[in-house]
């Protein structure tokens, strides 16, 4: 049963962007926590300081890249995977911005459209069972329904 | 309109709303508290930057309770959420000042959120890959006809 992402090249797409989320936060991270001149100085954030933010950074960047290599190979799991760490990187972003506000919406922006593909994909697999098995699919409650 | 097509529309506008609830009850409560993050001494259209804690904090809580009923798959959730975003978005323009790119990125998120919440309710287009799962209902009515 083909499990990969319905669409416009969605599962690739997705992956591909997630891909370039994850080296920007990689990169931003390590600079973060050697404390580069790219980053403004005496920032004020909400809490934490730009080392500690460098390395929520640079792991959300690790995680980003994991679930890219998990969707360009097809699987469901970097599907849920990708949500949770788009929207993790969607929240970050925001959080640090103090250092650097520019890179701060860009990587914003990215990773809601990281976010907003992989909600919105539907997976082959669940519409072939709506197809073949004369499953209702309840409109109303956005779910398939088994066949009653 | 009152339905929301598909697996992944309220989804979608649920996980956006999760995020938009976050960001809004920390902003909010930071506002509060008065944090160094915001730019000292700005001024607004009205009220201070603690009123605007506030009123953003409260915004993010019912941005919460949106998304919460959205998860459930309730058609209760999209009409508080646009409600919801559309108070967002105007409170994120209203309180520019204190923060203005973080500001500016979550007015975006907010209409975001309401343009996901509106379109959704339509009827999909014939033979729109957009619409994957309302295709595979209307192929099912066929179906049904044929039989």
């Amino acid at each position: 049963m083909n499990k990969e992402l319905t669409g416009p090249g969605r599962a690739k797409f997705a992956g591909i962007l997630l891909a370039i989320a994850g080296v920007l936060n990689v990169i931003y991270g390590i600079a973060g926590i050697s404390n580069s001149r790219v980053f403004a100085t005496s920032h004020h954030y909400f809490f934490a300081s730009l080392k500690s933010w460098g390395w929520v950074t640079l792991i959300l960047g690790v995680l980003e890249i994991l679930a890219a290599l998990s969707l360009l190979r097809g699987g469901s799991f970097g599907r849920w995977f990708g949500i949770i760490v788009g929207s993790l990187a969607a929240i970050e972003a925001l959080l640090q911005l103090p250092s650097y506000p520019l890179w701060s919406v860009a990587i914003f922006g990215l990773s809601l459209w990281i976010v907003q593909g992989l909600t919105t994909a539907v997976s082959a697999e669940e519409i072939w069972q709506a197809r073949g098995s004369g499953a209702s699919v309840s409109v109303n409650r956005g779910e398939l329904r088994p066949p009653t | 309109m009152d339905e929301v097509k598909g697996v992944g529309r309220a989804i979608f506008a649920a996980t956006f709303l999760l995020i938009s609830c976050v960001l809004n009850v920390i902003y909010g409560i930071g506002a509060i508290s008065n944090s160094h993050f915001f730019t000292a001494h700005a001024h607004y259209v009205f009220g201070d930057l603690k009123t605007w804690g506030w009123v953003t904090l409260i915004i993010g809580v019912l941005e919460g309770l949106a998304a919460v009923s959205l998860f459930q798959g309730g058609t209760f959730g999209r009409w508080f959420a646009i409600v919801a975003a559309s108070l967002a978005a105007i409170a994120a323009l209203l309180d520019l000042p204190s923060a203005p790119f973080w500001s500016l990125a979550v007015f975006a998120l907010s209409l975001w959120i309401i343009h996901g919440l509106v379109q959704y309710g339509q009827t999909a287009p014939d033979g729109d890959d957009d619409y994957p799962v309302a295709d595979a209902v209307e192929m099912e009515r066929e179906s049904a006809v044929d039989r």
